[in-house]
């Protein structure tokens, strides 16, 4: 709708932005789809790479046990979520800013560290689990389908949680109050008036953590033993088939690729509007909970954030714990930490590099992006917006062994560097700092930026000179949400790194498959604490807004 | 001085044709408004000027310069904002200084112009504040002295006034209207309120669907509309179907037969007849008048507004509002009474049915 006179600088920006994106996203991930249809002995086009897929059992172990991860972390998810929601929305809990605290501290712990703390507990020789054998208490082990989707339950709920009492937040107590004064019992109320209308919310949140749960990578592979779900089956298959054509992990990603797109785009479709956003809102006034009920309250609430809370506090307990090599002792030591300064600071330093390297891009094409696409609408920028549904699709795992298959041959030969660690890192997460930078802008009257234009500045100046400096603690907010994210990934940097390239996340998994759990104690607690500074920062620029977490 | 010329400026939003050919000029000092609904292309044609969009065809000329070819950033032309568009990270005097910046003046110049802008607007002392410590009038005024303040060769305002509450739109309005006289600077004012338009305007340009309906001052808007839109838009207007046949004029739904003198400044066949509430009188039902129209009928409803009176009568089978000033307690006419109302020739509006209208008398 602007069109300007003379020179838009906005047009060649949005042709570059568009060359960055084919180049780094739509390219490598080209190379999977082409890959899936070639077949691995002859080189020539076929479906056999799908045919061995659909042949072979341990795939279809593997697809059934993907659903089974999915829908259990969600409805683990979902039942610690909506408890905790309806709880602190409907009772006044003390400690409302604890009980918050530590369900975005599970939020943000990432998911290996969830995984190794639940196995040093309950794992074989897991520390809870020795303890109950002592007293003559057999519990089985953490490890196989019941764990991994234990600790998806432990680690999505504050999804849950966050975006239903936010909905709960924004829905009028009046209508309650209506249906009250209407003769409706408090039951049938909560069921056929505030359930329905929290039911996008609901829905949304459900799906979202089961997209999280079929491409997290980290958790079946530690905790899951034989429990073999499709991304660890990718990295298996593309372990196997290194050096040589990646045709079964390419078309695994694939079907992983489609598979979560449906539950994405069926998230979107569920919460595409906010049909029962009221805009006037009158704080709701909690009850205060008395006697038997008070305890149920506050102990229900506190065991489900204690609970999802437990790695973290493990973590942080058992890096100070004494070892002997990888096993530990009595008492108390900072010998964990003395090894990773002396031998394992590499992981340490290459970590904070790349997050950065990642993040001081993602701010600078992410405001661009979020710009176009919040203020320059048209057919050009509306295909942008699309094509950045893309990473959200797009598992770790797939985007790893995607950019590794496109970039180890010239002229990106990148394979083994530290720039294609970054590179994932960046379009992985490009999307959230995009769309939170479009989020922002459209909070801001575009009149600001046309009166500084109508005052004598240039189309850029007035963007350098107004638009930025009053976005700019939203883009330093989305800036640290980045950084965490980067700090904790994973997957991709699994099958991107090598022995120079590699990060904490890759030491911490690969400690902890070594079994050597002091060291991933004090790798974690200071990734951990790195984070929670980042989260608390970022909170706290964005105006204690929750929105920024999700 | 230079004149304003617009000329065949044409737009169109994709297929939606907006403007059609607006043809404008508007003299150097002069308060020049855009009066229409929403939709009618006010405000785009507003954007055009500022430079935020460009014609589809048709230039704007200022004086000797062609302002359309001209990047919006160097047209020096002072904007006012209907959401005020104050910088929320910049204080009071930062904000009527933004665009003097930009123009390299010297920094005591600089401190001395923003001074005198914000005097002009009523902000002095406020230099420091930030746009958050601000109510909504004052924040417009600063998004006003900010505008003046780079003396510009033309201010343009967006619905200034429409986020105010109605006590301070007032006092605003007649604020503007004092110092753009003092400062006769030409105005481009953006209103679909009918009564500010009425009280700041030199000139009135009565929009509608992107054509410019009728410009005429103020005086003439209100008592001699050349269209039905702009006799319907602009202040209350009541419309009386009729009907002339050779031999008979039909007013109303009612086949009425009406007199000679009526009859002969008619046009033959369907038209409609205009008058405004307070130009009716209600008068004794014997009255007959050479040059007035005599119609009777009975009162559906009456509303009291302390000063006057608002009555809705039916007639023929269609209503009439009529509006007088309010009468003793005794004489307040009462729901069903029968009374007779007297449409006097000099006011009747002829509207044509191809849209144009005229007064009915020559």
């Amino acid at each position: 709708m602007m069109t300007r006179l003379g020179f838009d600088v906005w047009k060649p920006i949005s042709v570059g932005l568009w060359l960055l994106l084919l180049a780094f996203l739509v390219w490598p991930l080209s190379s999977v789809l082409l890959a899936s249809f070639i077949d691995n002995d002859s080189g020539a086009w076929s479906l056999s790479n799908y045919v061995d897929l659909w042949q072979s059992r341990a795939f279809h172990r593997a697809f059934i046990n993907t659903f089974i991860a999915g829908f259990g972390g969600m409805a683990g998810a979902l039942v610690l979520g909506l408890t905790l929601a309806v709880l602190t929305s409907y009772w006044s809990v003390k400690g409302r800013g604890l009980i918050q605290t530590l369900a975005i501290l599970a939020l943000v712990s990432p998911p290996f560290i969830g995984a190794y703390a639940w196995i040093v507990l309950f794992g074989a020789n897991g520390s809870v689990r020795v303890f109950l054998r002592d007293w003559g208490l057999a519990i089985p082990t953490i490890y196989g389908a019941g764990g991994v989707i234990l600790v998806f339950a432990f680690k999505f709920y504050p999804y849950v949680y966050l975006i239903v009492s936010g909905a709960l937040q924004a829905l009028n107590p009046s209508l309650e109050e209506a249906a009250e004064s209407l003769g409706v019992p408090p039951w049938q109320r909560f069921f056929k008036i505030t359930l329905p209308m929290i039911m996008p919310a609901i829905v949304g949140s459900a799906l979202l953590t089961f997209v999280l749960s079929i491409a997290d990578f980290g958790t079946p592979r530690l905790i899951g033993r034989d429990f073999n779900v499709l991304a660890t089956e990718a990295f298996s298959l593309f372990a196997s088939e290194i050096g040589g054509h990646a045709g079964g992990a390419s078309a695994l990603s694939v079907i992983l690729i489609v598979t979560s797109s449906v539950f994405v785009l069926l998230q979107r479709y569920a919460v595409r509007s906010d049909l029962y956003h009221s805009g006037l809102v009158k704080s709701r006034t909690p009850h205060s909970a008395k006697g038997l009920g008070a305890i149920m309250v506050y102990g229900l609430a506190y065991l489900i954030v204690l609970c999802g809370a437990i790695p973290a506090i493990t973590a942080v307990l058992f890096s100070f714990r004494k070892t002997s090599g990888p096993v530990f002792q009595q008492g108390w030591s900072l010998q964990s930490y003395e090894k990773i300064l002396s031998s394992l600071s590499t992981p340490i330093i290459n970590t904070l590099n790349y997050s950065l390297s990642a993040v001081c891009l993602i701010v600078m094409v992410g405001t661009l992006l979020g710009y176009l696409i919040a203020r320059r609408r048209g057919p050009s920028t509306a295909a942008l917006d699309t094509l950045l549904m893309v990473p959200y699709l797009v598992p770790g795992i797939v985007m790893g062994i995607a950019l590794v298959t496109r970039f180890n041959v010239p002229p990106l030969a990148i394979t083994g560097t530290g720039f294609i660690i970054i590179l994932a890192v960046f379009v992985r997460r490009l999307p959230y700092a995009s769309r939170a930078v479009a989020m922002a802008l459209r909070q801001l009257s575009p009149s600001l930026e046309e009166a500084a234009i109508s005052l004598g500045y240039k189309p850029w100046r007035a963007f350098t000179r107004v638009t930025v400096p009053l976005i700019a603690p939203g883009i330093m907010a989305g800036a640290l949400m980045s950084f965490v994210t980067a700090m904790n990934e994973l997957s991709a940097s699994l099958v991107l790194y090598v022995g120079g390239t590699i990060t904490m996340p890759v030491r911490i998994y690969l400690s902890v498959m070594d079994g050597d759990y002091g060291t991933a104690s004090a790798l974690a607690t200071v990734l951990l604490a790195l984070t929670v500074i980042s989260v608390a920062t970022a909170f706290h620029l964005s105006g204690r807004k929750q929105s920024v977490l999700l | 001085m230079s004149e304003l010329h617009i000329q065949s400026v044409t737009k169109r939003f994709g297929l939606v044709p907006v403007l059609h050919g607006i043809d404008l000029t508007i003299r150097q000092g002069e308060f020049f408004t855009l009066l229409g609904p929403s939709g009618c292309g006010k405000t785009t044609l507003l954007r055009v000027l500022a430079g935020f969009l460009m014609p589809d065809s048709g230039s704007v000329m200022l004086g000797q310069q062609r302002l359309d070819l001209l990047p919006a950033h160097q047209r020096d032309i002072g904007m006012v904002f209907q959401d005020y568009a104050v910088f929320p990270h910049l204080t009071v005097a930062e904000n009527i200084g933004f665009g003097l910046k930009a123009r390299s003046v010297s920094s005591s110049q600089l401190r001395e112009r923003v001074q005198e802008a914000m005097q002009m607007v009523q902000l002095d002392g406020l230099a420091d504040r930030l746009p958050s410590a601000l109510s909504g009038g004052q924040q417009q005024r600063v998004g006003l002295a900010r505008a003046i303040a780079i003396r510009p060769k033309l201010l343009l305002m967006d619905e200034p006034l429409s986020n105010l509450d109605a006590k301070l739109r007032t006092e605003l309005r007649d604020e503007i209207r004092d110092l753009q006289r003092r400062l006769g600077i030409t105005t481009i004012y953006v209103t679909h309120d009918q009564e500010e338009a009425l009280a700041v305007s030199d000139t009135i340009c009565v929009m509608n669907k992107g054509q410019a309906e009728q410009i005429a001052d103020p005086f003439t808007i209100y008592s001699a509309p050349a269209t039905r839109f702009a006799a319907s838009f602009v202040g209350t207007m009541n419309f009386i179907p009729c009907h002339n046949m050779t031999g008979s004029l039909h007013i109303g739904q009612d086949g009425t037969v009406h007199t000679d003198a009526l009859q002969a400044l008619c046009p033959q066949g369907a038209f409609e007849l205009a008058i405004r509430p307070e130009h009716i009188a209600i008068v004794a039902d014997s009255h007959a008048c050479p040059d007035g129209l005599v119609l009777h009928g009975h009162v559906e409803k009456t509303v009291y507004l302390g000063r006057e009176v608002q009555i809705k009568l039916v007639l023929n089978g269609h209503s009439l509002l009529v509006q007088t000033p309010a009468p003793s307690r005794q004489n307040l006419a009462r729901e069903g009474d029968r009374v007779s109302v007297l449409l006097p020739f000099e006011h009747l509006v002829l509207c044509h049915p191809d849209g144009r209208a005229g007064a009915l008398l020559p």
